[in-house]
């Protein structure tokens, strides 16, 4: 099945890959292993020695989170488009940071909670309390720049990926 | 920012932060630097030069991609980083989640080297870091399911080489303690007789020692000093036994140490008030030297900042080996002071950098 990768901005840099790889896969766990045919070392960014996904690595089939259910096993369907999405870090302690979203889960129907078995990741669009945290994300995210202050347009087809882990980072 | 690129002789100043790495490089008078930034956005907790082929390598890590160790053989200009299989295999708990330390493998031979990782282990490559293999002897110790995590967590952190006997390895982990294999690896026993453990009901363990830092001198390898969660210590027998050296400083708690280039007496140390408060004492940055191998010690504050409450880690001190040896200094909040005068007087060679997390130092050969 040839499949369109979407590769985070931290692996581009790191393996000088293409923003989008095209890639001969039948699931997740053979996309790892084709893409490291052409860059070698990269399987292991995204796999545990184990076969499962790392644990902060997410991919999307489409909207759909890769990792729940079948994680690395995952069928993907010719012509499929994937995202790579690493989790992002907040400044904020884990369960603050959940807490808050929580919230704002609930004050927006149209915010669609995909994953909350993953007690830091959930899925939504963007959030217009965070648009300014958004838009300094965005470049990671391979999404559209806006200006502050701006309507949220974006396209809710493609759903975020929006995880918080402690970096130890403030 | 770099004008020139490095030439022989030339001192390397390798600086590993929160945020990326930062290679300087200098003539032996060392009063112009150059500098180049690579690794945007990784952890760098250690950085290594090889003088067999003039590689550079960085142990970098991410919270999302894991461990790699980097090489470059442009210093700095370009990174190789195919780093396959720098973790523990199988379906066990037990990863691999950070690279922590590099150290050259002895031999002619360039590429040989080991890492030392979260959780703790050894790992070699023989490959210039394209593949890796673990060091099951020490990784799979008898012990080792009893190994505790210190405050970075279970690591293994430093690597030294008996450079009269490659065959002799010593490497700490916090908080089991240092261990030696006489044999090149293939067996390994606890070095830590006489060193204490506060935090512990039995204070002379045979390991669970937190060491946070030791060293071996290439001129006397009999001659060993740790810096410990517990006190500053020397062995003469090649670590079998060790005696504490404390006294005279201000606290017993620190994290690195290095020794003079060409004097094996000469060392030094940067006390922290203690675990509970990992700043230098009253707010005053302060070395602190031994010229007799730790029977006195002496302040160095000549150019270091008063009202400065800094911390300094592990891998954050360095000497170099020029005719008047160098001593380097890098701080958690992004400074480097340096010495060009065995620590008679410092400067500031750089400042707001990320966190510092490492200091080494090498010579374009």
């Amino acid at each position: 099945m040839s499949v369109q990768v979407h590769i985070p901005s931290a692996l581009q840099a790191l393996y000088h890959t293409q923003r989008i790889e095209e890639i001969e896969a039948g699931t997740i766990a053979d996309l790892a292993v084709e893409l490291n045919e052409r860059y070698p070392g990269i399987h292991d960014r995204l796999m545990e020695p184990d076969g499962s996904l790392r644990r902060y690595v997410n991919v999307f089939v489409e909207q759909d989170d890769g990792r729940w259910p079948g994680e690395a096993d995952t069928q993907l369907e010719n012509g499929r488009k994937v995202w790579i999405v690493p989790n992002i870090a907040g400044g904020a302690s884990p369960d603050v940071m959940r807490l808050e979203m929580q919230h704002v889960i609930m004050q927006r129907s149209e915010v669609q909670a995909l994953d909350m078995r993953r007690p830091l990741t959930i899925c939504a669009e963007p959030l217009p309390r965070k648009s300014q945290q958004f838009l300094n994300f965005a470049p990671l995210l391979d999404l559209p720049m806006r200006e502050p202050g701006q309507p949220e347009q974006i396209d809710v087809d493609i759903l975020l990926l929006w995880g918080f882990h402690k970096l130890n980072d403030f | 920012m770099a004008t020139k690129s490095p030439e022989k002789g030339d001192v390397l100043l390798m600086v590993g932060t929160r945020k990326g790495s930062f290679l300087y490089w200098s003539d032996p008078d060392r009063k112009e630097w150059q500098r180049n930034m690579s690794h945007d956005g990784w952890m760098i907790h250690h950085m290594m030069h090889d003088p067999r082929d003039n590689s550079i390598y960085a142990a970098t890590n991410s919270d999302v991609f894991g461990a790699v160790v980097q090489r470059s053989s442009d210093f700095g200009e370009n990174w190789e980083q195919r780093s396959e299989k720098l973790d523990y295999e199988g379906d066990g708990e037990r990863r691999v989640r950070k690279a922590w330390h590099l150290a050259v493998k002895p031999g002619d031979s360039p590429g040989q080297l080991y890492a030392g990782v979260e959780r703790a282990g050894l790992f070699t490559t023989e490959d210039y870091g394209a593949t890796w293999a673990p060091v099951s002897s020490l990784n799979d110790h008898a012990q080792s399911e009893d190994w505790n995590p210190g405050g970075g967590g279970l690591i293994l952190h430093t690597i030294q080489v008996d450079p009269e006997d490659p065959d002799r390895i010593y490497v700490g982990i916090s908080a089991a303690g240092v261990y030696r294999s006489d044999d090149g690896g293939l067996t390994w026993a606890a070095k830590n007789v006489g060193v204490r453990a506060d935090f512990l009901e039995d204070k002379y363990p045979e390991f669970g020692q937190c060491v946070h830092k030791f060293a071996i001198h290439p001129a006397n390898p009999k001659v060993l000093y740790q810096q410990n969660h517990c006190g500053v210590y020397r062995s003469e027998d090649r670590g079998d036994t060790w005696m504490e050296i404390t006294e005279g400083l201000p606290s017993e708690f620190g994290f690195p140490f290095a020794i003079n280039a060409h004097d094996p007496d000469t060392i030094y140390v940067i006390p922290l008030v203690g675990s509970e408060n990992r700043v230098v004492p009253e707010g005053k940055m302060t070395v602190w030297r031994s010229r007799d191998k730790g029977t006195n010690w002496e302040a160095l504050t000549n150019g270091l900042p008063d009202g400065a409450y800094l911390t300094i880690l592990r891998e954050g001190m360095a000497v170099d080996d020029c005719e008047t040896s160098g001593v380097y200094v890098g701080t958690q909040t992004g400074q480097i002071f340096f010495s060009p005068d065995e620590g008679d007087h410092w400067e500031m060679l750089a400042e707001f950098l990320p966190p510092i997390y490492s200091i080494s130092i090498g010579r374009v050969s």
